[in-house]
């Protein structure tokens, strides 16, 4: 009696702890779906762009450091304009493939001596 | 033994609720995590991304604060609508043919996958409005658009090292946002909200700020969750929440902005066959 139960307790936690590690597996490719999608959208006719995200953006003239002292002037011309309508491009960007890179780096011609 | 017997096998059909599914909070950044179908196909989910898009730059925002069910609705705990958050910060973007094109790129906290790093991990990572709102598993978005001082404070902060100094690589699936051991997106999203507004990224500093000011979401989840989670899962740590299960939502950061003057507006944006 009392092994059956051990065994069914044994099973029933086993199984939440595999159910649970199942809904970890849909969580794990948290960025790049757009990758995959390039393809089909293509084919459905969404203009598809691959783009680059240029490194921190739009604040122009700020200083880095937050600690301790306000947070300094950005970009007052911008700013002036905020709350207006702004531009969105009609195309659909998405992250860029892997690139290709060479394995061996390329030889590099010897300087010659003067 | 015979008494033992009884109490043994009450314990566990107790237990059988909170077992029979996958704990609630499962992964996306907060609560959910992809459902193992998408909602859209990949048409859909580009012009439901685009209408988000034109909707926040025809309210000329710079910065917005966008989230996501990354679950069924139906299966999210009572009171909250939304799994996921990020910045989308209106910026230009290069395309591959050297073109500049305008729009959002979206700014994230993500858990680790498991393979690069490990799941109870966490990772800051830009990505594409396509990206976000694939994992969508509803037809509407929430968004909070901060006044224009909120916006370019926020900015300032993710453009400064204070960003990354903000991350606790440590993830919970229901962290606790007034507690400093662990952190999930939306504890993220408030952190560097409580950076721009108290203009500091003295860690401790903030979460005695947010501790006096933020009022949190609270959990509904039973005894056998709080004791048994951690065994469960390790993305449920509950060593950071004592009392009531408490989070950072859409609807509590929200109200955090709303009620300190800190918001343009905040909306749910339904999508649009």
């Amino acid at each position: 009696m009392f092994r059956t139960l051990a065994l069914t307790i044994l099973l029933f936690f086993s199984a939440a702890a595999v159910q649970a590690q199942e809904s970890l597996q849909h969580a794990s490719d948290a960025s790049g779906e757009s990758v995959v999608a390039t393809g089909r959208l293509s084919e459905a006719g969404v203009k598809v762009i691959g783009g680059s995200i240029a490194a921190p953006l739009v604040v122009i003239g700020s200083v880095a450091a937050v600690g301790g002292s306000a947070v300094a002037d950005a970009g007052s011309d911008m700013w002036q304009s905020a709350n207006e309508p702004l531009e969105v491009s009609p195309e659909t960007l998405v992250g860029q493939p892997v690139p290709q890179v060479p394995n061996e780096a390329p030889k590099t011609q010897p300087v010659k001596a003067h | 033994m015979r008494r033992l017997i009884p109490t043994i096998a009450a314990a566990c059909l107790m237990a059988a609720p909170a077992l029979a599914a996958p704990p609630k909070p499962v992964p996306d950044s907060g609560f959910s995590g992809h459902a193992a179908q998408a909602r859209y196909t990949a048409t859909e989910a580009a012009a439901f991304a685009k209408q988000i898009e034109r909707d926040l730059a025809a309210k000329g925002a710079r910065l917005a604060i966008v989230f996501r069910s990354g679950k069924p609705r139906e299966k999210l705990p009572e009171g909250i609508a939304y799994t996921h958050g990020s910045f989308w910060v209106y910026t230009d973007i290069t395309g591959v043919d050297g073109k500049v094109y305008k729009g959002y790129v979206s700014y994230n906290l993500y858990q680790g996958d498991g393979k690069s790093r490990p799941i109870d991990q966490s990772y800051l990572a830009q990505d594409f409005p396509l990206d976000f709102i694939s994992g969508n598993q509803a037809d509407d978005v929430g968004i909070i658009i901060p006044s224009p001082e909120m916006q370019r404070r926020i900015l300032t902060v993710i453009a400064s090292p204070s960003y990354e100094k903000l991350h606790v690589t440590s993830y919970s699936l229901i962290s606790n946002p007034l507690n400093a051991a662990h952190q999930n997106c939306t504890e993220f999203l408030l952190d560097v909200i409580a950076s721009a507004t108290w203009q500091t990224d003295d860690y401790p500093q903030l979460k005695a700020d947010l501790a006096a000011n933020f009022r949190p979401t609270l959990v509904r989840a039973n005894i056998f969750e709080r004791t048994f989670g951690p065994l469960v899962s390790p993305l449920l740590k509950m060593d950071d929440q004592s009392g009531s299960i408490r989070t950072a939502t859409y609807e509590s950061i929200a109200g955090f902005m709303r009620n300190n003057k800190l918001l343009k507006e905040n909306y749910v944006l339904q999508r649009q066959n």
